[in-house]
C-alpha cells in the first residue's frame, strides 16, 4: 500500500477500483458462460426392424360356405435393409407343441407375397413372423368370404403385433348378434388377460372376463353374448397383466333367420382426447347405409364434439354435433341423416380421454346386407402395407383417405409377382376425404387381379386412411374394412445412457 | 522428653527416637529443625540420616541443636534404605520410632497427641499424623494412605481439598505415609523396617500393608498435625531419581504383587499387565513419550521379573498371620478411581477457562462455548442457557426443526444430489476400502474421499449413517454461526456484532440452497470453515487481534492439515483458493518457520487424500465436482455469485445477498487501517474470482458421461464467511467515527448498507422457514423395484434388473443389484466408455426393432426390465413386442418385464453357447462369488457379470488341486475365466495391492496427524513421598 500514489491511497478511489474489477470479472464470467455449448440432443438413429411378430384369430374354414385365407407379404421398397441377411417370413399355424405346427406359407425375399386358404373345418390359430431383411413391412391380414348362411358376410383383419393393451368399440351382444373376443397368445408362457366391458350405462358386471388365461401358443375366445350378454352396444378393453398376446373381435349379426352382416372389429387407438374415426365408405347408388358412431369414456363422463370430413370439406352435423358420454359407459349417435351417403372420416375432440368405433351397414333393400366397422385410427407415419388386395369385376379394392388438419398427399404402390408398380399419386386438401379405387394392371400380358399395396404418405401432417374390400355379390353387398396403420419398416433407436439415478434431475 | 542438646538418658521402655532422613534439603531444614526443636513433647533422641548430601545440609545437620547424632550415607541409598540405617544405628532402646522427613515439619504438640493416642489403644502399632501443606497450612495431604488396584497412591482426598477438620479423628487405614510415621520399635524390628527393595515410592503402603498383614492396626490420630512439602514428588528436589514415574510406576506393580493375595495372584499380575500397557497407549495419545515408555519400563523391570516377586513374597511369608481377605475394607472400592479421573478432567476444563478466549483450539477442535465453565458449582446450568451463543445456537436450531417440517419421518432421505445413505458406518469404511464396487456392472473406481469423512463421522454417531446428513443440514449451519460467534470474538467485536456475524454466517444463501439440494458436503465446509480459519491463524501465528505474531504452533498446523483436509475431501475444488490462500500466507509470513507452516499447509491437505488423486489421474473433472448426484437443471448466471447466490435447482433470489455485498463492498473503505479486514477482502476476493471461474465451465465426468455445470457453493461460503468478517471488523467502532465526523452522504449512505446488511438474516431465515427444506430433498424409499424383486434380487443368484426411464428424448438406464443405490455410487460407477455396449444393447431393446438382444441382457445378470414413471407409450410398446421378454404384472405405476432366459451374476458357458447358472453367495461380500463349476466333458468359460478387470483373481479347487484360473485371450466386456472340465470350486475375488498399500499409507498419516494435533497431557501429579 505504502508504494502507491496518492490518489490510489485515497479509499474511495479504492472503492472504486474493487467495484470495477468485481463487475469486470463477473461480465467476463456471465459472457464465457452464455458461450458453453448445451449439448444437442441429436435425432435417434433410425434402422430397419430385424424382427416382427404377429397373431392371428385365425382360419375358420366350412366348404361351400366360408373361404378362409391367409395372406403375408413383405413389400420391396425399404431402403437401407441389409439384402444379404436373407432372413425369414413365414405363417404358421400355432399349436401348444412345437413339433406339431404347420407352415402356412413361407416368404423367400423381399417383395413376396404368400397366400394360404384353409382347407374344409380347419380352425387353426395363426402366427406370422419374420426376420432380417423380411422383417421390415412384413404383414399379414386374414380374410374370410361366406357367400350363404347365417355368417354371410366378407370379413378381414389385420394380424396383429402383440400387445398388453387393446380397446374395441362398437361390438354389440343383443338378440341376433354374437361378438368373440380372439385372444391369440404366440408365446411360450402362459399369458393372463383382463377384460372390461363398458355398456351404455356403465361397466358392465362380467365376472367371467376377469383373469382369462391364454395358455402359451394358443387362443382362447371368449363370447360377449355369454358374459355380457343383451348390451346393444360395447366396449371391450382387454388389458394383459401378465405375458403379451394379440387380441380381436368378430361379429355376426343375424336378423330373423336372415344373415345381417358380419366383419372383424379393428382395434380402436387408446382413449385420448383428439380422436379420427376414418373410413366412412361411400354408398352406391341403389343401396342403403346406416352409420353409428360410438364413443366410450372409460374414466369421467365426457362432451364430445363431432364433426365431419367429406371431400367436399369438413363440416358439423346439425343437432349431433354435441355428444354426452356417461362416466364409463357408451353413448352412439346415428350419423346416417348427416352423412347422406358420401365417404367421410369422422373427427372427435373431448374434454376428457375417449375412444370409438363405428359400424356401418350397408345393403340393398330388399335382399341381404353386410356390416363393417371403423375405428379411431393413428395416423399414417410412414408407409402402410397390405398383403391381399383384389380386383375383380365385382370386387373393388378401395383406399378411404383423409387429411383432416392439413393437405397432404399419398403414394400408392402396388406389387406383385416379383414387379412393383406406381397405382396413384394423390393429394388432398386439408380437411378432405378421398375415396380411391386401385386400377387393375396387366403384368405380361396377364390381368393382376391379386397383389399387395404400400401407401406412402407424403405430407407433414397427419393422414389417416381404410382400406376397404367392397364386393357387389349376387344377393346383396360383401363389404369389409380395417384402417391403414403403420408398418413396422423403421424403429428409432434412442440414444441410451448410464444414470446411477434413473428419473431424477441429472 | 526433653530439648537438651546433651544426649539425653536412656528413654524407659516408652522412649521415642525420632529419624530424620535428609537428602540436599537446605530449602526445607531450617524449618524442620526449629519445628524439631520446639516440639513439646519432644523425641528422647533424633538421629538424622544424610544421604551424601551436596548443599549445605550436612552443615546444617551439624549445628542443629535438635540433632543428636548424624549418620552419612552415600548418595545413592534409596529412600528404605536410609530409613533402615538410621533405625538399626539406634543401640538404645526405645518404644517408639518416629520417621520425618528434611520437608517434613510437625508441629509442635503432635508427638504429645501421638503418644496420647498410643496409650489409650495399645493393640495399634503404628500410628500416624494429619499431613498438611508446606506453604498451604490449610490444604490437606493426607489421612492415611492406600493402593488402588492399579497401583495408585490412593488418599481418598480431593484435590486442593481444604482441613476443615472434616477427617478429624481417629480412623484405621491401610498405611500411613513415611513422612510422620509412628511405629513401635519391635514391631518396626519384627517387620524388619521397609522393603530395601522399594527406593522410593510405596515403602510406606508397603510397610502399612505388611503391618497388617501381621496382625497389628494402622490408625491415624488427626490431632497430631505435620507439614509436608513433598519435595520430592512435586519435583521440587533437584536430586530426585532420574525418572520418577518410572520408580513410581515399578514400585506400585511391585507393592500389589509382593503383598496381594495369592489366590488371585496370576489374575492380578494379567490385569496390571493390560492396564500398563492401556496406560502406555494413552501416554503414547496424550504425547507424553517418557510417561510410556515408564510404563513399558515398569512391565519389564517388575512383571516380566518373577523372580522379584518371588523373594519378596517369600520374605513377607512368615510375618503374615491374618488373611488377606481381611484387609478389603481398606482399599478404595473399584469405580473410585473413574470417578477421580472424571474429577480431574472437569477440574481441569475450569482451569482451562482463564486463558485467552483465543485458544478455543487447546481444548481441541469441538470444544464449543468455553465461557460457560467460568462458573462452577451451582447454577451454571441457569447461566449457560443464558448465553448469547446458547441463545443463538437454539434460535437457528429451531428455525432449521422448522424449515425440516417436510422430512420428519417416511424412508431414506434423498433427493437433488443427496443419494439414500448406507444403513452402517462400516458399510461406508468398507466402500471407502473396497477395490470393487457393486454398481451397476462393477467398477474398480476408487472411492471419493467424502466417504471416508462421511463414515468417521457415522462411527462418531455409533454407526448410524442415516443420522449424519440430517444431523450435518439440520445442525450444521447452526454449528457453523455459532462457530463463527465464538471466533469473531479473538477480533476483539461486541457481542451484538458477532451475534449479527452468527446469525448471518448460519442462514446464509448457499447454506440454505446446499441443504435445499442435499449439498450436505457444502454445510459440512461451511461448519468447519471457521475451525479452520482458527487452526490456520495459530500455526502460521497470526495475533489474534491487531496483527502481533505469535509463535508457531505445531499442534495447530497439525489440526489446520487435518481440517483442510477434510474440507478438500468434501469439496476437492477448494484446492485453488487454498493453494492461493497458502502462497499469499508464505510471502506475508512473518519468519521462516512460518513460511515452511504455509507450505504444509498447500501441500499437506492433498497428500493426506493421495490414494483419491489415481482417480483424478484418470479423470481430472471430478477434481472440480463435489460428491453426490449431477444436477444438471437450471444453470446459474456467474455474476450472480458476486451476490453469494449459488444456483442450482432451489436458491433464493440473487438479491438477497445484497445486502451482505454492499458491506463488503464499503468494508473495502477500512481495508487500508485494519489488517483482518485487508486479510478477509483479499481471500474473499480470491474465492470469488474462483467461483466465477467456475460458474462460467462446464465438465463432463467419465463416470456419467454427462455435461454438469460446476457447483461453486462450497467456494462462495467461504466467501461468505470472509466478507462476514471483514463487515464486521470494519464496522468496529464506526459509530464513534460517524458520529465524530460532520455530516455528509456518508451517513445516510452508511445507514442504508447497516440495515440492508442486518436484515439479511432475517429475511433469509424467514424464506429458509416459509420454504422448507424438502423438494428437491425428500424421504421415501428411492428404490423403484417391487418387493418380490428385490427379494429375488438377494437370493444367490444375484439377479440384476434393467431400469429405465425417458429423459428428453433419450433413455437413461441404469442396471440394480439387490442394494439400492447408495450415496457413493455416482462417483464409484463405472467409467462411460465401458458401457457403450450396454448403451447398445439399452437402445436396440427400447427401439422395439424386434431383435431383443436378451442374451445381451442374460450374460449381463439383467432378470427385469423396469420402466419407471412417467411411462413412455412408445416405450412400453417396444418392450411388449421385444421377443423374449415378458410383461409381468405390477401392481405399482412402473411396467415390468421379465426376461424369459434365467439369468445371473456367474454364469458357466458351455461349448453350445448354452448358459447355467450358477449360485454364489459370499455372505456379507456382495463383490466375492464363490460357486461350483459342475463337471463337463470339455473346458469352459466361467464368465462374471462385471466389467473385465485385471484385478479380478480366481482360484479354482478341482480334484484336491488349487490353482488360478486363467482367463481367455479373447477379452470380451465381461470376466471370465477358464474352467477345466472337472468339477471345480471356483472363488473370484478383487485383488488391489497398489490401492491398499496407498489406503494403510493414509491411515497412518492420518493417526500421526491426529497424534500431534491432540491436546497435550499435563506433568503426571501422583504419588507423594
Amino acid at each position: 500500500m505504502s508504494r502507491m500514489t496518492g490518489w490510489a491511497r485515497r479509499p474511495a478511489v479504492q472503492l472504486l477500483l474493487v467495484l470495477l474489477m468485481v463487475t469486470a470479472a463477473a461480465v467476463v464470467a456471465t459472457a464465457a458462460s452464455g458461450t458453453r455449448s448445451t449439448p444437442v440432443a441429436t435425432a435417434p438413429q433410425v434402422v430397419p426392424v430385424t424382427e416382427t411378430t404377429v397373431a392371428c384369430p385365425g382360419l375358420r374354414s366350412r366348404r361351400g360356405f366360408t373361404e378362409s385365407a391367409v395372406a403375408a407379404a413383405t413389400p420391396p421398397l425399404v431402403p437401407g435393409v441389409d439384402q444379404t441377411d436373407a432372413g425369414s417370413g413365414v405363417v404358421r399355424t400355432l399349436f401348444p407343441r412345437v413339433s406339431r405346427e404347420k407352415t402356412l406359407i413361407s416368404l423367400s425375399e423381399p417383395g413376396d407375397r404368400g397366400a394360404y386358404v384353409g382347407r374344409n373345418g380347419e380352425r387353426d390359430s395363426v402366427t406370422g413372423s419374420a426376420s432380417g431383411s423380411l422383417a421390415p413391412g412384413f404383414s399379414v391380414t386374414q380374410t374370410e368370404r361366406t357367400v350363404d348362411g347365417a355368417g354371410r358376410g366378407l370379413a378381414s383383419t389385420q394380424c396383429q403385433p402383440t400387445g398388453t393393451d387393446f380397446w374395441f368399440v362398437g361390438a354389440a351382444s343383443g338378440v341376433g348378434q354374437r361378438a368373440v373376443l380372439v385372444l391369440t397368445n404366440p408365446e411360450a408362457a402362459t399369458a393372463t388377460v383382463d377384460v372390461t366391458i363398458h355398456g351404455r350405462d356403465g361397466l358392465v358386471d362380467a365376472p367371467g372376463a376377469r383373469g382369462v388365461q391364454v395358455g402359451p401358443r394358443s387362443s382362447v375366445s371368449v363370447r360377449l353374448d355369454e358374459v355380457a350378454p343383451g348390451e346393444k352396444v360395447l366396449a371391450v378393453h382387454a388389458q394383459v397383466r401378465v405375458g403379451r398376446l394379440s387380441a380381436a373381435i368378430t361379429e355376426t349379426d343375424v336378423k330373423g333367420f336372415d344373415p345381417g352382416g358380419t366383419d372383424w372389429l379393428p382395434a380402436a387407438v387408446r382413449p385420448t382426447n383428439e380422436l379420427v374415426v376414418p373410413g366412412v365408405p361411400p354408398v352406391a347408388r341403389g343401396r342403403d347405409a346406416t352409420v353409428r358412431l360410438d364413443i366410450v369414456a372409460p374414466g369421467d363422463a365426457a362432451v364430445v364434439t363431432v364433426s365431419i370430413v367429406t371431400p367436399d370439406g369438413s363440416f358439423t352435423p346439425q343437432g349431433v354435433n354435441i355428444v354426452d358420454v356417461p362416466a364409463q359407459g357408451l353413448a352412439s349417435v346415428d350419423l346416417t341423416e348427416a352423412l347422406r351417403g358420401d365417404p367421410a372420416a369422422i373427427v372427435l375432440s373431448s374434454d376428457v380421454p375417449v375412444t370409438a368405433g363405428a359400424r356401418v351397414l350397408l345393403e340393398d333393400p330388399d335382399i341381404f346386407g353386410d356390416v363393417l366397422f371403423l375405428a379411431a385410427a393413428d395416423p399414417l407415419d410412414a408407409a402402410a402395407v397390405v398383403p391381399d388386395n383384389r380386383s375383380t369385376k365385382d370386387l373393388q379394392t378401395r383406399l378411404i383417405l383423409t387429411a383432416p388438419e392439413s393437405a397432404e398427399s399419398a403414394v400408392i404402390t402396388g406389387f406383385a409377382r416379383g414387379r412393383e408398380w406406381t397405382a396413384g399419386r394423390y393429394s388432398l386438401d386439408a380437411g378432405t376425404t378421398k375415396v380411391v379405387t386401385v386400377d387393375v394392371r396387366k403384368i405380361k400380358g396377364r390381368r393382376v387381379d391379386s397383389y399387395g399395396l404400400v401407401v406412402t404418405p407424403g405430407g407433414a401432417g397427419a393422414l389417416y386412411g381404410v382400406r376397404m374390400l367392397d364386393e357387389q355379390g349376387p344377393r346383396g353387398p360383401l363389404v369389409s374394412s380395417f384402417p391403414l396403420t403403420t408398418a413396422r419398416l423403421l424403429a428409432e433407436v434412442p440414444e441410451a445412457f448410464p444414470q446411477i439415478m434413473v428419473g431424477s434431475a441429472g | 522428653m526433653s530439648q537438651d542438646t546433651q544426649p539425653s538418658p536412656m528413654p524407659d521402655d516408652r522412649g521415642v527416637v525420632a529419624v530424620v532422613v535428609a537428602h540436599d534439603g537446605e530449602e526445607f531444614l531450617p524449618r524442620t529443625l526449629a519445628a524439631l526443636a520446639s516440639l513439646d513433647p519432644g523425641p528422647d533422641f533424633v538421629v538424622a540420616v544424610d544421604t551424601g548430601s551436596a548443599d549445605s545440609t550436612p552443615a546444617l545437620l551439624a549445628t542443629s541443636s535438635a540433632v543428636d547424632r548424624v549418620i552419612t550415607l552415600p548418595a545413592e541409598t534409596g529412600f528404605a534404605a536410609a530409613v533402615n540405617a538410621g533405625v538399626a544405628s539406634i543401640t538404645e532402646p526405645s518404644g517408639w520410632v518416629w520417621l520425618l522427613h528434611d520437608d517434613s515439619a510437625p508441629s509442635p504438640d503432635s508427638l504429645g497427641a501421638l503418644l496420647l493416642s498410643a496409650d489409650d489403644q495399645r493393640s495399634v502399632a503404628v500410628w500416624g499424623p494429619k499431613v498438611l501443606g508446606w506453604d498451604e497450612p490449610r490444604r490437606l495431604l493426607e489421612v492415611g494412605v492406600s493402593i488402588s488396584r492399579s497401583g495408585r497412591r490412593h488418599t481418598g482426598l480431593e484435590p486442593g481439598e481444604q482441613d476443615q477438620g472434616q477427617y478429624d479423628g481417629q480412623h484405621d487405614t491401610l498405611a500411613v505415609g513415611s513422612a510422620g510415621l509412628f511405629v513401635r520399635r519391635e514391631v518396626w524390628d519384627e517387620l524388619g523396617g521397609f522393603d530395601d527393595a522399594l527406593h522410593f515410592f510405596r515403602d510406606d503402603v508397603d510397610f502399612g500393608w505388611r503391618a497388617h498383614l501381621a496382625g497389628h492396626r494402622v490408625v491415624v490420630a488427626t490431632n497430631a498435625v505435620i507439614h509436608h512439602a513433598e519435595a520430592m514428588a512435586r519435583g521440587r528436589r533437584v536430586e530426585a531419581p532420574r525418572d520418577p514415574h518410572a520408580v513410581d510406576r515399578a514400585s506400585a506393580l511391585y507393592t500389589l504383587l509382593a503383598n496381594g493375595r495369592t489366590s488371585t495372584l496370576l489374575f492380578r499380575w494379567l490385569w496390571l499387565l493390560v492396564q500398563t500397557l492401556v496406560r502406555a497407549l494413552g501416554y503414547v495419545l496424550g504425547k507424553a513419550p517418557r510417561e510410556a515408555a515408564a510404563e513399558v519400563g515398569a512391565i519389564w523391570t517388575v512383571l516380566l521379573r518373577p523372580g522379584r516377586t518371588w523373594r519378596a513374597r517369600r520374605a513377607r511369608a512368615p510375618g503374615r498371620k491374618v488373611p488377606a481377605r481381611s484387609l478389603r475394607s481398606l482399599f478404595p472400592p473399584p469405580g473410585q478411581q473413574v470417578r477421580q479421573t472424571f474429577e480431574t478432567l472437569a477440574g481441569s476444563l475450569s482451569v482451562e477457562t482463564d486463558v485467552h478466549p483465543s485458544t478455543i483450539l487447546e481444548s481441541g477442535p469441538v470444544e464449543e462455548d468455553l465461557d460457560s465453565f467460568v462458573a462452577s458449582g451451582s447454577g451454571r446450568l441457569g447461566r449457560w442457557v443464558r448465553r448469547p451463543g446458547f441463545v443463538l445456537f437454539a434460535g437457528l436450531v429451531a428455525i432449521e426443526l422448522i424449515a425440516w417440517r417436510g422430512l420428519y419421518r417416511g424412508g431414506a432421505l434423498h433427493g437433488g444430489a443427496m443419494l439414500p445413505m448406507p444403513s452402517g458406518a462400516s458399510d461406508l469404511w468398507q466402500s471407502y476400502t473396497a477395490s470393487w464396487h457393486p454398481v451397476t456392472l462393477g467398477s474398480g473406481t476408487m472411492a471419493h474421499p467424502s466417504t471416508a469423512v462421511l463414515a468417521a463421522l457415522a462411527t462418531v454417531l455409533l454407526g448410524h449413517a442415516t443420522w449424519v446428513v440430517p444431523m450435518v443440514l439440520v445442525v450444521g449451519p447452526p454449528l457453523a454461526g455459532l462457530l463463527a460467534y465464538q471466533v469473531t470474538r479473538s477480533f476483539g467485536l461486541s457481542a451484538r456484532l458477532r451475534l449479527w456475524v452468527g446469525a448471518a454466517y448460519a442462514l446464509n444463501p448457499v447454506f440454505l440452497a446446499a441443504t435445499a439440494q442435499g449439498r450436505w458436503t457444502t454445510v459440512l465446509v461451511g461448519v468447519v470453515a471457521p475451525l479452520a480459519a482458527v487452526a490456520v491463524a495459530r500455526g502460521v501465528g497470526l495475533g489474534s487481534a491487531g496483527g502481533a505474531a505469535q509463535a508457531v504452533s505445531y499442534r495447530a498446523t497439525a489440526v489446520s492439515v487435518l481440517l483442510l483436509a477434510v474440507m478438500l475431501a468434501l469439496a476437492p475444488l477448494l484446492i485453488v483458493p487454498f493453494t492461493g490462500a497458502a502462497i499469499a500466507l508464505a510471502a506475508w509470513a512473518a519468519s521462516r518457520r512460518a513460511r515452511v507452516v504455509a507450505f504444509v499447509l498447500a501441500v499437506g491437505p492433498p497428500v493426506l487424500l493421495l490414494p483419491w488423486w489415481s482417480v483424478v489421474a484418470g479423470d481430472p473433472a471430478v477434481l472440480l465436482l463435489e460428491p453426490g448426484v449431477p444436477l444438471v437443471g437450471e444453470t446459474l448466471a456467474p455474476w450472480q455469485a458476486v451476490f453469494f447466490d449459488a444456483g442450482g435447482l432451489w436458491s433464493a433470489p440473487w438479491w438477497f445477498g445484497l445486502g451482505v455485498a454492499l458491506a463488503t463492498l464499503v468494508a473495502v473503505l477500512r481495508a487500508h487501517q485494519v489488517a483482518p479486514v485487508r486479510a478477509a477482502l483479499a481471500f474473499l476476493g480470491l474465492c470469488l474470482a474462483w467461483a466465477l471461474t467456475v460458474d462460467a465451465i462446464t465438465v463432463t465426468p467419465d463416470t456419467s458421461g454427462q455435461p454438469v455445470a460446476v457447483w461453486s457453493g462450497s467456494v462462495l461460503v467461504l466467501a461468505v464467511g470472509a466478507g462476514l468478517v471483514a463487515v464486521s471488523t470494519a464496522a468496529r467502532g464506526s459509530r464513534m467515527r460517524l458520529q465524530r465526523a460532520t455530516f455528509s452522504w456518508r451517513q445516510p449512505t452508511y445507514a442504508v448498507v447497516v440495515g440492508l446488511a442486518l436484515l439479511s438474516p432475517l429475511v433469509w431465515g424467514v424464506s429458509w422457514i416459509e420454504r422448507g427444506a424438502d423438494d428437491p430433498l425428500v424421504r421415501g424409499s428411492a428404490n423403484p423395484l417391487p418387493a418380490f424383486v428385490r427379494a429375488q434380487s438377494a437370493l444367490p443368484e444375484q439377479i440384476r434388473t434393467l431400469v429405465l426411464a425417458p429423459a428428453d428424448g433419450q433413455l437413461a438406464y441404469t442396471v440394480l443389484r439387490s442394494r439400492d443405490a447408495q450415496w457413493g455410487d455416482v462417483e464409484t460407477a463405472p467409467r462411460v466408455d465401458l458401457l457403450t455396449s450396454m448403451d447398445a444393447v439399452v437402445s436396440d431393446l427400447a427401439s422395439g426393432r424386434g431383435s431383443a438382444p436378451v442374451d445381451e441382457l442374460v450374460s449381463r445378470g439383467v432378470q427385469y426390465v423396469l420402466a419407471v414413471p412417467p411411462v413412455d407409450p412408445d416405450l412400453e410398446v417396444a418392450l411388449d413386442s421385444a421377443p423374449g421378454l415378458l410383461r409381468v404384472s405390477n401392481p405399482g405405476q412402473s411396467s415390468l418385464w421379465r426376461v424369459e432366459l434365467a439369468a445371473g451374476r456367474v454364469t458357466v458357458l458351455a461349448s453350445d453357447a448354452k448358459r447355467e447358472v450358477l449360485a454364489s453367495e459370499v455372505p456379507g461380500d456382495p463383490v466375492a462369488a464363490q460357486v461350483q463349476v459342475p463337471g463337463a466333458e470339455t473346458d469352459r468359460l466361467l464368465e462374471l457379470a462385471e466389467l473385465a478387470d485385471d484385478g479380478w483373481v480366481a482360484t479354482g479347487s478341482a480334484v484336491g488341486q488349487t490353482r488360478d484360473l486363467p482367463t481367455p485371450t479373447v477379452s470380451d466386456w465381461a470376466q471370465r475365466f477358464i474352467v477345466g472340465a472337472a468339477p471345480t470350486e471356483v472363488a473370484m475375488v478383487v485383488d488391489n495391492p497398489w490401492r491398499s498399500a496407498l489406503l494403510w499409507a493414509q491411515l497412518v498419516a492420518v493417526v500421526a496427524l491426529v497424534l500431534v494435533a491432540l491436546p497435550g497431557r499435563s506433568r503426571p501429579d501422583e504419588g507423594a513421598v
